[in-house]
């Protein structure tokens, strides 16, 4: 389980995060929605530790990250995977590769070991045996998404973190990465956090949705909830009306 | 006052800068000394940097070694000391051209690719995905890098040495009439190892701090192509520069004790 109290996080000056809170159970997938710029990734990154928090605890299967030594701390963090918006696989690596990665280098895992489980993740996300030995560079973006999804189960995280997974993609392919999504939470019994703008994706993936705004998580709730919700801030953005409360305060 | 608050705004931005720089490099050998090795990593690092630059490094050595017998012939023959010509020629380029030189090139051909790469790995996000997958950066992507610099440049300043003779030699038997045998005699006679040693030690230096440079520029780099292209540029510029300033600092310490 993942628990976020009253984090702020300050970038260049700039105020991202203010007092944000936040709890994911062990098998929920949780979907941030919110508006450009309004920090999501920055929360991602911030309870993966890649940003450094000003204030505010991080929770992880009940223990406090800043009350525990940096190597333990760094341990909790990496029982979390994460697939990047872009995809962030090392170009110099082959797809197989790219997906041992975490198993080899840091875990230190025999080679041959770890191919093989790369190969069965390959196969989890519906890629094929003879990609193993391509280049990022010759992969298209779904492709690209997959293989990402693949290195972050590979390590078995307990927790994985989605940074906008359909991005770029068209419809058919979005639903693909989104089935893929949500067998990969639900069999493996994963907590998930998925960032997205795309509401199909949310409706496919959701158990829960948070709203993001201002540095505070401002609504909380299902699927449906949001759907019938008179909130005000949820309404424009559902409706993608260009007037609203987000605009307006947010300087659109 | 706003020129005193500029020098001093600037003097602060500079002290911060150094700091981080060294922090750099204390957590890159802290952390690379430190098991798990990434040996194919720096095999890897040695090929590119080191054995890719062999043909840079040689053409210029050739044409250095070259122009620098026919200057010197010019100079010499004013004053009839054509005869230590030879002698000019290896001390000046196992003393000074060769470590420089080579330190100059080596800045722009991997100081620069260095810079590229990790900036471009920093951009789209592969640095905090290695992080996700538990592997540090400094051990994998950095000190392979910096040792990768320490080991290649002396060996590259050595080969830049011996062509760079060659290219004296051949220079000095095909168009100023010396004779070969007479040429590399008087070669051996003035040349002692600790002028060559002197270089290697210089080449040292400077290979870290064209590694450390670019990898420091490349991870400290943002703003996607354009901030990329900038890191470049400076990793570049900062590693010549740096390259010269170490020069005239271990001249001073070696040389004029």
């Amino acid at each position: 389980m993942l628990s976020v109290k009253n984090l702020h996080v300050t970038l260049n000056g700039k105020q991202i995060l203010n007092g944000l809170d936040l709890d994911v159970t062990d098998g929920e997938s949780l979907v941030v929605l919110g508006c450009s710029g309004s920090g999501k990734s920055v929360l991602l990154k911030t309870i993966l530790g890649l940003v450094k928090k000003q204030q505010g605890t991080i929770t992880i299967d009940g223990v406090d990250v800043d009350k525990v030594k940096r190597k333990e701390a760094e341990e909790l963090r990496h029982c979390i995977g994460m697939l990047f918006q872009g995809g962030a696989l090392f170009d110099s690596l082959t797809v197989w590769e790219n997906i041992a990665f975490g198993l080899i280098h840091g875990k230190g895992m025999d080679p041959g070991a770890a191919q093989q489980i790369a190969f069965e993740k390959m196969q989890q996300v519906d890629l094929e045996r003879r990609a193993a030995f391509l280049y990022p560079a010759s992969l298209s973006g779904g492709m690209l998404k997959r293989v990402g999804l693949a290195r972050a189960l590979a390590s078995q995280p307990k927790m994985i973190f989605f940074d906008e997974p359909t991005t770029g993609l068209d419809p058919i392919t979005s639903n693909i990465v989104n089935d893929l999504i949500v067998r990969s939470v639900k069999c493996s019994d994963l907590g998930a956090i998925t960032i997205t703008h795309d509401l199909d994706s949310l409706r496919q993936i959701a158990d829960r949705v948070a709203f993001l705004f201002e540095g505070k998580i401002i609504w909380t709730g299902s699927v449906q909830g949001m759907d019938s919700t008179e909130n005000p801030y949820i309404r424009q953005f559902i409706d993608a009306k260009t007037s609203g409360p987000l605009t307006n305060r947010n300087g659109h | 006052m706003n020129a005193l608050a500029y020098i001093g705004q600037s003097t602060i931005s500079f002290c911060e800068a150094c700091g981080r720089y060294v922090i750099f490099l204390v957590r890159s050998v802290f952390n690379g000394v430190r098991p798990p090795y990434y040996w194919r990593q720096i095999i890897r690092q040695l090929i590119d940097v080191g054995f890719y630059s062999i043909p840079v490094i040689g053409l210029t050595a050739i044409f250095t070694g070259a122009v620098l017998a026919l200057q010197s012939y010019t100079g010499f023959s004013r004053f009839s000391a054509e005869s230590a010509l030879p002698m000019l020629v290896v001390l000046c380029i196992t003393r000074e051209l060769g470590p420089v030189i080579s330190g100059l090139m080596f800045a722009g051909r991997v100081g620069a690719t260095m810079a590229a790469e990790i900036g471009t790995m920093k951009v789209t996000e592969q640095i905090d995905a290695m992080y996700t997958l538990s592997t540090c950066c400094y051990r994998y992507i950095y000190w392979p890098r910096i040792l990768a610099g320490l080991i290649a440049l002396p060996l590259l300043v050595f080969i830049f040495d011996v062509i760079g003779v060659l290219g004296g030699l051949i220079i000095s038997v095909c168009q100023l009439d010396f004779d070969a045998h007479q040429y590399i005699k008087m070669t051996r006679q003035f040349l002692q190892a600790s002028d060559v040693t002197t270089g290697l030690l210089k080449a040292a230096f400077f290979g870290v701090s064209t590694a450390l440079t670019g990898c420091f520029k490349g991870a400290n780099s943002s703003g996607g192509s354009a901030g990329v292209g900038r890191a470049t540029m400076s990793a570049v510029v900062i590693s010549s520069i740096t390259i010269l300033f170490l020069n005239y600092i271990l001249t001073t310490i070696i040389f004029c004790k």
